[in-house]
């Protein structure tokens, strides 16, 4: 049944990417008046921006789908690789949700591991709910530490300086594991080349448009990157709610460092300079609750822009240097092209167009680009859905994606971006939490 | 009206607006943050952070149980 639901969703999003070649090739043919050169110029430029928003979806869904094959067919050793971890949680006033976390960890499927919570300072309950929990649970150890307030990073750190074991799991404090997470991301640290894992994160909160636009995002924007990186073992950004490290390779590299906002990015393309493999399990899911109304979700991405630009800006270095390591160059050219480059096109090419075809009196050019951008954005959500075997209620979503959230996201990414260059002060902008989890 | 026409405008329109909504958002944002008051932390002057303070509790033996 599963696999006919994955032919049938495939044979979809060819369909609709063969339709979106074909509206893209018919444009530039359409009988209208092309004597204004402004619509000239916009053509040039549209067909270039298409020419490369096709070749980013394609090579990003062509890796994405060989990364699933690989995955799909890897046969197991029928011994099970499952040395001891330490699951570092690092929690900030996260007493709506911290219990239910460490409860979460407790069900993990992995024969023995400890949860390590580390109390970054809160000035709410966390720490005491945190410690109801503490002591012995068979395959698991709950150990429970505090410490001046001080960021994620450091309490990272702290975590990591006190964790006893060969590898290490970073999630966040407001996340929930898969059962099998752990199971499933060991497995790649047989191979002594890999430094890292990067799981698959979800979106667990879809009760509005907004975290169901998210949830959809997520699928079809983040984790096809993420796997279409890690098919070539060179993902970006291990994220947040799940990472899996080999201590070693955590501890060479100096731990997290404290002088971005997005450490997680950092700490990855240090591993990556090192020389170590970054790849990606999408068996191995967090759950983590998204920003719920619309002013967190700028929060969220501002301090995502901001810190991605801030470690682009400390491994610039290696930005204009192919000849470092390759992987690197390709990881932090993907991220200046995402972070930067695509919120550009996105909104200025949009905005150019549309008013190059008003200009000259052909409207019709802006009902054409909008279909076939938003035919592609279809055909990659029915195509990663499927991957994921995820709601297939979240593609139609696709069409509210192009028109208002990439929109939305992509003009506070471009502020964000404009602020780092001017240097503008920022601070950490903590979340509210619901508590779904 | 010709219907492409019709669907040019309404995409057009769309656009405009949602860039428009956009940028009012992420300006009503900035504001936002900027009235917030300030973490008690900083108030209190900024308590150094390269002081970390760790607090370990005693482990409780709890042989094999599940927490409720």
């Amino acid at each position: 049944m599963r696999v006919k639901y994955l032919y049938f969703v495939l044979a979809a999003a060819i369909l609709l990417l063969a339709v979106a070649g074909a509206v893209m090739f018919t444009v530039p043919h359409t009988h209208v008046d092309v004597n204004s050169p402004q619509l000239r110029i916009a053509i040039v430029v549209v067909t270039a921006f298409l020419m490369i928003t096709m070749a980013r979806y394609l090579v990003l869904l062509w890796l994405g789908y060989l990364q699933h094959v690989e995955a799909k067919t890897r046969v197991e050793p029928e011994e099970r690789f499952e040395p001891l971890v330490t699951i570092l949680v690092p929690a900030y006033n996260e007493e709506a949700v911290i219990q239910g976390a460490i409860r979460s960890l407790l069900e993990l499927d992995y024969p023995a591991y400890d949860v390590l919570v580390i109390d970054d300072g809160s000035t709410d309950q966390t720490y005491a709910k945190a410690a109801e929990l503490e002591g012995y649970y068979g395959r698991a150890t709950v150990r429970v530490v505090s410490k001046s307030n001080g960021g994620k990073a450091r309490a990272l750190n702290t975590g990591i300086g006190l964790a006893r074991t060969p590898f290490v799991l970073c999630m966040d404090g407001d996340s929930k594991l898969s059962v099998g997470a752990l199971r499933y991301a060991m497995q790649h640290f047989r191979d002594p080349n890999v430094g890292a894992v990067a799981g698959n994160v979800k979106v667990v909160n879809r009760r509005n448009l907004w975290t169901r636009l998210q949830a959809l995002e997520y699928i079809e924007g983040l984790n096809m990157a993420r796997r279409a990186q890690g098919f070539v073992h060179a993902v970006n950004i291990v994220p947040g709610p799940i990472g899996v490290f080999r201590r070693d390779a955590l501890s060479r590299a100096g731990g997290y460092d404290t002088d971005t906002y997005a450490e997680d990015a950092d700490l990855t393309l240090k591993l990556l300079t090192a020389g170590w493999h970054i790849v990606y399990e999408d068996q191995a899911i967090a759950y983590t609750e998204a920003p719920e109304t619309l002013f967190d979700l700028l929060k969220q991405r501002y301090r995502w822009t901001r810190g991605i630009m801030q470690a682009l800006r400390k491994h610039s270095s290696a930005l204009f240097n192919p000849r470092t390591r390759f992987a690197m160059w390709v990881s932090l050219q993907s991220m200046l092209f995402e972070a930067i480059a695509w919120p550009l096109m996105n909104v200025f090419g949009n905005l150019f167009f549309s008013f190059a075809a008003l200009a000259a009196g052909a409207p019709v050019y802006v009902l054409y680009w909008w279909l076939l951008l938003t035919w592609l954005d279809v055909a990659a959500a029915l195509h990663t859905v499927a991957m994921e075997e995820e709601d297939l209620r979240l593609v139609p979503l696709a069409i509210l994606y192009r028109f208002f959230f990439v929109v939305t996201v992509d003009v506070a990414k471009l502020f964000a971006t404009a602020e780092e260059f001017l240097n503008v002060k920022m601070g950490w902008g903590k979340l509210e939490r619901a508590g779904r989890i | 009206m010709d219907i492409n026409m019709l669907l040019s405008t309404v995409v057009l329109v769309s656009f405009i607006v949602t860039i428009v909504l956009a940028v009012g958002s992420y300006l009503a944002f900035k504001g936002r943050e900027a009235r917030r008051p300030e973490p008690e932390l900083k108030r209190r002057g900024g308590e150094p952070v390269f002081f970390e303070r760790i607090y370990l509790q005693p482990k409780k033996a709890q042989a094999a149980s599940s927490p409720a």
